[in-house]
Formats: C-alpha cells, structure tokens, sequence
C-alpha cells in the first residue's frame, strides 16, 4: 500500500477524522474550503497538530500514536510545497532550491528538471508566479523526498501558465513515480494528473476511486458542482 | 478631503502640538555655538560619563538580545494563557515608573536583599542592570512580533527539508524576523541610552563608576550649562541617528 492514513484530533472547529488508503502514487485531494485538505498535508508533514492515528507512506512510517511513534519533519522525508510555494525570500534562488539538499548533483538536477538552472542568481521576490512554483518544485524534490505533498500547486497561476504547468506535472510526475499527495480545486487538474481520487468534507474523507468513478457517480453535492465546471 | 476652511480647527491644535514638540529641540540646538560647545565637552564628567554610557548601554543591550532571542521566541509559539502572562510580564517594565524598577532593583539586589550577596548595588554592574530592566522589554516585545509574522508553512517547509530546528532559526527564523530585530534592538539602545531613575536609585551618581550621561547632564546643570546642553545634545544626536538608521533597515523579508 502506497498511502495508509488515519488521523484523528481537534483543531478548532473542525473535528479531523480522515481516513484512506491508496496503492496509486498520485493521489488528488478535493474537498470545499474548511474541509481539512491542508490540515491533511500538513500532519503527514509533520506539523504539530496534535492529531494522533496511523500515517504510512510506502515503506515508511511517519506516524504511529499506538506505540508512540511520530517521527519529526526533518527526518520524515516529504518534499512539502505549501500554498503560497512557501519559498524563502531572503534566499536567491539556487539558495532555496540547495536549502536542505546535501548532495549538489541533486540541486542540478532539480533545477534543470523544472527549468530553473537560468534563475539561480536571481532573488524570489522577483520571480512570475510560474517561475515560483518551479523552484518551489525543484526545491522540494532537491532533497530526495519518498513522497510528495503539493497544496493547490496551481491555483495561484494565471490560467495560460496553468495549463502549460498542468501537463508538465503530469508528465514530470508520472514519469519518476514519486508518490505524491495533490490538493487542487479544479477536475482539469484530477483529470490531467490520474491517480486516485480523494474526497473530503468537514474533515472526513466521504468519497474515494477512480476520477471517472466519482464523476460518474458523486456522492456529494461538492463533487457534482467540481466535475461540473470541469 | 475637507473643503474651504472647515478644516482649520483640525489643523490648529495638531500644528500647536507638532510645534510644542518641536520648540525644546530647536532650542537645545539654537542656543549653543561651536565654541560653547567645544567647552561643555571638555568638562571633566563628560568624557567618563559618555565612556560609561556607551559601555553600560552596550552591555545592556548585548545582554537584552542574548537572553530577549530564546524567550521572544518562546513566547511567540506558545498560545493562549502562557503567551499572554509571559507577555504582560515583559511588558510591565515598560509602564512601571524608572523610580519604582530602581527601589525594586534595591529590594532584590541590595544589602539584606535576596541576591544581595553579590554586592551589585552602587557598580558599573548595577548601572547594566538598571539599562537592561528598562531596555530588554523593548527589544523582547519587537522580536516577538517580527517572529509571530514569519509564515507557519516556511518554519515546516524549512523542517521537511531536513533542517533541525536550530538551523531553521537562525536560516530562516532571524532572517525572517530581522528588520523587527533590528528595529527591537534601536529602542531598546535608545532607551538604555536615556536611562535614568532606575540608574540613579540602585547605581548612584559616582563619575567614573556609574554616572552615565543623563545623570552628568543632572550633575552639571547647576554648575556649567554648558556641559549639560553638549551632553543633551550628544544624547539627542546620537537617538536621531538611530532612529534615521532603523528608517534605513532594508525590510527584506517584509515581501514574499
């Protein structure tokens, strides 16, 4: 089982009790604002939430409240890119995407595999929106990750950059077969990406398969409204 | 915008106050002359009393980063009822009057006091502490407030990349933080500079030991003006050009 999640807390008024497994490497998460899609993404981070189950990813354990297993970010190995892509503005861009990497051949390949090797130098506050997101990526996978966890990664593009960074990821993502966690807000993206479909709702996952399974039959208002507008 | 001459009783009180603030430093500038001043320095309590101040303030404000880093940051990341004690508790140096923090000072550290035995009162060393009580609040209540601004996400971003969380602090934290750190340190430097009551009550008045400049500027007064006004003046320079520094600080980290 490539994903095997149990997570189960309080975090103000949203009462979290998400649970699902998965064998597909990419996973899209959905779900209505408030529903607990970041709060997922963060706790398999390794934010402390204080939310207590089970997480596993592939081999790895990252979470196990029962017999007091939670392993600390730094040593959980997921390449987290927040909304926002979380970059750091007092680092240029080779900077950011070296930040954490120990290995340099690492930090090449990551740059040139979102085409960011020409912007090392450059500073982030003067990057596109588009431009951001690929250090954002490059940084993420720079350190090797066994998983990745990508927040809305394009809802802040404007809707050309989207489309061209849409089918990049997909390809990018099917092609090194990294196990990654997507939270969009967009069926073009669940479409584009493949993989497995998460539904969530008021912190509970209430629906779970095939994109075109759930199309077809939505078990929420929020996903017929989702592949709707798709 | 206010039309016709309606706005005329808001612009009068406001350009009487900014002139009432404005008429005691053009009269500390306007009064002197190069000479006058030339001879206020070479008054015998200044060199000491301006050698005593920079090495107390500095002190004090080396000592106030030292211990104010940790305990802003803890602070800043602890939530509810803790954070908001811890606060209050910091803050209450900044309201309490000089006077009460110096007889306070005395109680705790003077002959028959708690810590007594270490002999502070009447030293160089109280003159530090009298800088630092008043001081570190300023500079804990910034860094407080610049660490409480650095984004959540950037803090896990920087932990998933395998960065411990002393190398995320000062990696991304301080450099996050650095224009309110900066700025933290400027008041609480301008606020050591200045200190008064505080010195006075629990250090004394002894050239040389601990009469900083605020306590010289007192001492001269009644026997030479002119060493009082050059060292006001020195004391009102040396805060315009810390305040003109922090309005330099490059507010990197304020974008994103």
């Amino acid at each position: 089982m490539t994903w095997r999640v149990r997570l189960a807390g309080r975090l103000g008024a949203l009462v979290v009790a998400l649970e699902f497994e998965s064998d597909a490497s990419i996973v899209c998460v959905v779900g209505p604002n408030g529903a607990g899609k970041t709060t997922l993404l963060r706790a398999i981070a390794g934010a402390p939430l204080g939310l207590v189950g089970r997480v596993e990813v592939g081999a790895h354990t990252l979470l196990d409240s029962a017999r007091g297993v939670d392993v600390p970010p730094e040593a959980r190995r997921v390449g987290y890119v927040p909304q926002g892509f979380g970059l750091f503005p007092h680092l240029d861009v080779e900077a950011n995407v070296a930040f954490g990497a120990r290995d340099p051949a690492a930090v090449e390949a990551a740059m040139e595999r979102f085409s960011v090797t020409s912007l090392r130098a450059r500073s982030v506050g003067a990057l596109s929106g588009g431009e951001r997101q690929r250090v954002a990526l490059a940084r993420a996978v720079a350190s090797r990750p066994a998983c990745l966890l990508l927040d809305e990664p394009l809802s802040a593009l404007d809707a050309r950059t989207r489309r061209a960074m849409r089918g990049f990821l997909a390809e990018d993502l099917a092609r090194e077969g990294t196990p990654t966690l997507v939270v969009t807000h967009d069926a073009r993206d669940v479409r584009a990406l493949g993989g497995e479909l998460v539904a969530v709702e008021a912190g509970r996952v209430v629906q779970r398969g095939a994109p075109e399974a759930v199309a077809a039959r939505p078990a929420h208002p929020f996903l017929e409204e989702l592949f709707d507008i798709g | 915008m206010i039309r016709g001459w309606r706005w005329l009783p808001f612009a009068l009180p406001g350009a009487a106050l900014l002139a009432f603030l404005a008429v005691p430093l053009v009269a500390l500038v306007a009064t002197t002359s190069p000479s006058a001043l030339r001879a206020g320095l070479a008054h015998p309590l200044v060199g000491p009393a301006l050698l005593l101040t920079i090495r107390t303030s500095t002190a004090a404000v080396a000592l106030a980063a030292l211990g104010g880093l940790p305990l802003a940051w803890f602070i800043a990341r602890s939530r509810g009822r803790v954070a908001a004690v811890l606060e209050t508790l910091v803050a209450l140096p900044i309201v309490i009057p000089p006077a009460v923090v110096g007889i306070a000072l005395l109680l705790a550290f003077g002959r028959g006091g708690v810590f007594g035995g270490l002999g502070l009162p009447f030293t160089s060393a109280a003159v530090i502490a009298a800088q630092l009580t008043v001081a570190a609040p300023f500079f804990v209540q910034s860094a407080v407030a610049g660490f409480r601004n650095v984004d959540d996400d950037l803090i896990l971003v920087a932990q998933t990349l395998g960065a411990s969380g002393v190398r995320v602090f000062f990696r991304v934290v301080i450099p996050m933080a650095w224009p309110s750190l900066v700025a933290g340190l400027g008041l609480a430097w301008a606020r050591a500079l200045g200190e008064f009551g505080a010195t006075l009550l629990f250090a004394g008045n002894m050239s040389g030991f601990t009469q900083t400049m605020p306590l010289a500027i007192y001492a001269t007064l009644e026997s030479d003006v002119q060493a009082a006004q050059a060292l006001a003046l020195l004391l009102a320079a040396a805060a315009f050009v810390l305040l003109l520094l922090l309005r330099l600080v490059p507010r990197r980290g304020a974008s994103r």
